[in-house]
C-alpha cells in the first residue's frame, strides 16, 4: 500500500472515529438529559406526594382539633356526666372555706389580677365561711 | 409492437393520486398549523396548562383560655358525572347511598339522569349533565370510604367548612359564615379582615389523565392562612350564664333574656348571652329573630337601674350629701313655677336618706334628685355614663339607644328620666353604666377581642383596655358603691343577691312595658345590675329578663337578683375570687335631718 493511500485510509478512519465519538457523545448527552428530566419528574412527584401527605396530616390534625373541642364543650361534658351517672354537682358557696394569704404572702400592692391568682380553698366542709386573718 | 396506452398512463395516475393525497395532507396541515393555529393552540394549552387556586384556611376563634370556639375543617362535596356511570357498579350503590346519607331511590335517580331539560343558555333545551351533587359535605374519613368503592364517575371536591364546637354557645357574638363562605355577623364578620387569609394560586401542566405534572409548575404563590382571634370571653363563664338563662327560661317563660359578665377595670367581656339562642352549625334552621344579639340590639327602659346616674350626678355636683333626707311621701313638688307630679312608689316610704333612696329604690326620691340636678346636668350625666351613644361593641348589631336632647323634653321628662323612663338603652349600655361605679368613675369601652395572633401564637394585633372618659370622681363612685351594697342586703330591694362574705353592690330595675301605647301593669322588664366584691370589684353582672311570666309584678329583685347570685357564686369558685369580708357601713346609712331643698 502506497503511503498516500495509507494516509488517506488513516484520515478516513479518524473521521469515522470522530463521527462515532460525536454520535456517542450526542447519544450519551441525550440519554443524560432524559435521565435528568426523569429525575426531575420523580423528585417533583415525590415532593408533591410529600406535600399532599403533609396537607393530609394537617387536615387530620385540624379535624381532630375540632372533634376534641366538640367533646370538650360544656354541653358534651354535661351529657357525658349524665350518661355515666356520675352525679357531679358544683360545691355550694357555704361548703367552701376561704383562707386569705398571710400578711407576708399578700401582694405588696393589690392589683386587678390578685383575686384570680392567690386563692386556696377547702371544699366539702358544710359550714359557713370562716375567714382566717 | 407498441405498448397499450393504459399501461403508459398508470404511473401518471398513481403519481397524481399520491401528489393529490400529499397536497390534501399539506393543505390540512397548513389549515391546522397556520390558519387555525391560534384557536387550536389555545385549546391545546388550555388542556395542558391549568391554573389552580389554593384556598387559604380561615383562622380560628379561641376563648381567653385557648378553647376552640370556631374552626375550619376540610370536608368533601361528593357528586357524580352521569355520563361516566358504569352499569357494572350498580351493586355498590347501596353502600354509596349509606355513606352519603341518601335514600337509594334518590341516588339511583341522580346517577342515571344523564340529560337536563331546559336551561336559560341552551336554546335546544337539552344538555348533558356532567355533575350531580350527592352530598354537600362529608368528612374526609367518609370520603375515603366513598373512593374505596371505586364507582366510576363518582368523585368529590375538597372545601372548607366552618364548625362551631360549642354549637349554641356564644352564638350571638361569634356569628357565622354562610354557605357562600361570607361572614354574616358577630366576630366572624368583625374580624373577617384578619380571619380570612389570602388565597394562593399555582400555574402548572397536567397529563392526559388530568393529573398534575409537578415538574412543570411554572408559577406558584402559597396561600396565607388566616390569623387566629382570641376573645376576652371565657367558655366556662359563658356556659354558666347560658345555663342560668335556661333556668330563667324554664321558670318564667320570658320573651327574651340577656346576661352580661365583664371585668370593670378593663372592660373585658367574660360572657354575654341571650335567650333564645341558636345553633351556629345549623343557623338556617332557626328564625332570624333568634340571631339577634339582644344584649346590644334590643332597647328597653332601664327603670331604677338608671337611678345610679342621677344619684352620681347629685353627689358629684355636691347638691346633696349621703345623709341628706328626702320626703318621699310628696306626690308633687313645685319646680320653676309649675307643679310637677312625682312618679309613684309601690308603697309609701316616708323620709329617706340618699342611701335609703337607693336601697329601697324610691322613685319619688330619685325624681326629686333629678329636679335638683336640672335637665341640662341630668342629660350630661346620662351621656357621660354612656347612654344615648353606642358603647363601641365591635361585633356590630349595636343600637345607640334613645336619649332625647333637653330641648325635646316634655314637662314630665325631668321627673321620669331619673327613674329610668323616657329613655331607652341596651343591656350593654346599662351594664357599662354600672361599670363606671365599679371602676372608680371611669367609663371603659367594651372589649371582646383580646388579640389577633398567628399560627406560631405570636401576637399580631393586641387589643388593650380603653378608657373612654371619667364620668364621676372616684370619691363619688365609692360613696355610691356603699349605697348600692345596701340594695343587695336585707331591707334592700334585692336581698336575694347577697353573697355571704362578698360585698355585693347592685341595683334592681322593674320597668313596665308599653303595650298598645300604654304602660302595662302586667308586663315588665325585670333586671339586676351589680358587681362584687364591693371593696375591690372584680366582676360586673347584668341580668335582664323581658316579660317574665309570674304571679304579681315581676320585680327585678325577685326575678333577676337570684340569677345574679347563682352566677356570682359559681364565678367565685371558678375564678377563685377571694372574699372581701363585710363591707364597712358608712354614714350614708346613718341618716340626718331633712333639709330644705331648692330645685
Amino acid at each position: 500500500m502506497s503511503p498516500a493511500i495509507r494516509q488517506q485510509t488513516r484520515n478516513l478512519l479518524r473521521i469515522l472515529i470522530l463521527g462515532m465519538l460525536i454520535l456517542l457523545i450526542s447519544a450519551a448527552g441525550g440519554l443524560s438529559l432524559v435521565w435528568l428530566r426523569q429525575g426531575i419528574s420523580r423528585s417533583a412527584a415525590g415532593i408533591m406526594a410529600k406535600e399532599n401527605e403533609l396537607a393530609g396530616i394537617e387536615r387530620t390534625i385540624r379535624n381532630l382539633d375540632s372533634r376534641i373541642a366538640s367533646l370538650h364543650s360544656p354541653e358534651a361534658l354535661k351529657a357525658s356526666a349524665a350518661r355515666m351517672e356520675l352525679g357531679l354537682i358544683s360545691p355550694k358557696q357555704a361548703q367552701i372555706v376561704h383562707m386569705l394569704p398571710r400578711w407576708s404572702e399578700a401582694p405588696a400592692r393589690p392589683g386587678p389580677a390578685d383575686n384570680f391568682m392567690v386563692y386556696r380553698e377547702l371544699a366539702s366542709i358544710d359550714t359557713p365561711p370562716i375567714y382566717l386573718k | 409492437m407498441s405498448k397499450p396506452p393504459i399501461a403508459s398512463r398508470r404511473p401518471i395516475i398513481v403519481a397524481s393520486v399520491i401528489i393529490l393525497v400529499f397536497v390534501g395532507v399539506l393543505s390540512r396541515l397548513y389549515y391546522l398549523h397556520v390558519y387555525e393555529r391560534a384557536a387550536l393552540a389555545a385549546i391545546a394549552e388550555g388542556n395542558r396548562i391549568t391554573f389552580r387556586i389554593d384556598f387559604a384556611r380561615r383562622g380560628s376563634i379561641f376563648d381567653t383560655r385557648g378553647n376552640l370556639l370556631a374552626a375550619s375543617r376540610t370536608v368533601y362535596e361528593v357528586g357524580v358525572d352521569p355520563q361516566m356511570v358504569y352499569p357494572g357498579d350498580t351493586e355498590k350503590w347501596p353502600a354509596l347511598a349509606a355513606l352519603v346519607d341518601m335514600p337509594i331511590e334518590q341516588l339511583k335517580s341522580r346517577m342515571l339522569r344523564r340529560i337536563s331539560l331546559g336551561g336559560s343558555g341552551n336554546p335546544v333545551g337539552i344538555s348533558a349533565v356532567r355533575w350531580r351533587e350527592l352530598a354537600d359535605s362529608i368528612p374526609e374519613s367518609d370520603y375515603e370510604k366513598v373512593m374505596a368503592l371505586k364507582i366510576k364517575g363518582v368523585y368529590g371536591n375538597r372545601k372548607f367548612q366552618r364548625v362551631y364546637p360549642g354549637q349554641s354557645l356564644a352564638s350571638h357574638f361569634i356569628g357565622f359564615i354562610n354557605k357562600e363562605q361570607n361572614p354574616v355577623s358577630g366576630i366572624e364578620r368583625y374580624m373577617n379582615f384578619y380571619l380570612s387569609g389570602q388565597d394562593g394560586w399555582r400555574e402548572t401542566e397536567r397529563d392526559g389523565n388530568r393529573r398534575e405534572l409537578a415538574q412543570f409548575r411554572s408559577r406558584e404563590i402559597e396561600p396565607t392562612n388566616g390569623l387566629n382571634v382570641e376573645l376576652t370571653v371565657d367558655m366556662v363563664v359563658q356556659n354558666i350564664i347560658e345555663e342560668e338563662l335556661r333556668i330563667l327560661a324554664t321558670k318564667f317563660s320570658p320573651k327574651a333574656a340577656s346576661i352580661i359578665v365583664s371585668n370593670p377595670s378593663t372592660g373585658f367581656i367574660l360572657g354575654m348571652a341571650n335567650w333564645p339562642n341558636f345553633d351556629l352549625n345549623r343557623y338556617w334552621k332557626y328564625p332570624i329573630d333568634r340571631h339577634r344579639n339582644r344584649a346590644v340590639a334590643d332597647l328597653y327602659e332601664p327603670g331604677s337601674t338608671f337611678k345610679i346616674v342621677v344619684l352620681s350626678g347629685a353627689l358629684e355636683e355636691s347638691l346633696v350629701r349621703p345623709e341628706t333626707r328626702f320626703n318621699c311621701d310628696l306626690n308633687a313638688v313645685e319646680y320653676r313655677g309649675r307643679l310637677i307630679y312625682l312618679p309613684e312608689d309601690h308603697v309609701p316610704m316616708g323620709e329617706l336618706t340618699l342611701g335609703e333612696i337607693v336601697s329601697k329604690s324610691s322613685n319619688r326620691g330619685a325624681a326629686q334628685l333629678g329636679l335638683l340636678l336640672g335637665p341640662k346636668r341630668l342629660y350630661q350625666y346620662a351621656l357621660a355614663f354612656g347612654f344615648g351613644a353606642p358603647t363601641g361593641f365591635g361585633p356590630g348589631g349595636e343600637v345607640r339607644g334613645i336619649l332625647h336632647p333637653v330641648h325635646k323634653w316634655d314637662n314630665l321628662t325631668i321627673s321620669r328620666l331619673p327613674v329610668g323612663y323616657n329613655i331607652a338603652a341596651t343591656p350593654l349600655q346599662v351594664h357599662f353604666a354600672m361599670s363606671v361605679i365599679a371602676n372608680e368613675g371611669v367609663l371603659m369601652a367594651p372589649r371582646i377581642v383580646r388579640r389577633v395572633f398567628d399560627q406560631e401564637g405570636q401576637t399580631v394585633v393586641p387589643f388593650s383596655p380603653e378608657s373612654r372618659r371619667r364620668a364621676v370622681s372616684a370619691r363619688t363612685a365609692h360613696t355610691l358603691t356603699r349605697m348600692l351594697t345596701r340594695a343587695a342586703a336585707p331591707g334592700g330591694t334585692a336581698p336575694e343577691a347577697q353573697i355571704l362574705g362578698f360585698g355585693v353592690a347592685g341595683k334592681t330595675g322593674t320597668t313596665r312595658k308599653i303595650i298598645d301605647g300604654k304602660y302595662s301593669r302586667d308586663n315588665h322588664v325585670a333586671s339586676f345590675v351589680g358587681f362584687f366584691p364591693a371593696s375591690r370589684p372584680r366582676l360586673v353582672i347584668t341580668v335582664v329578663v323581658d316579660d317574665p311570666q309570674t304571679v304579681g309584678p315581676a320585680y327585678g329583685g325577685r326575678i333577676a337578683a337570684p340569677a345574679f347570685k347563682n352566677i356570682a357564686e359559681q364565678l367565685i369558685q371558678y375564678l377563685a375570687i377571694k372574699p372581701s369580708g363585710p363591707f364597712s357601713e358608712s354614714l350614708a346609712m346613718e341618716g340626718g335631718e331633712v333639709e330644705q331643698l331648692r330645685y
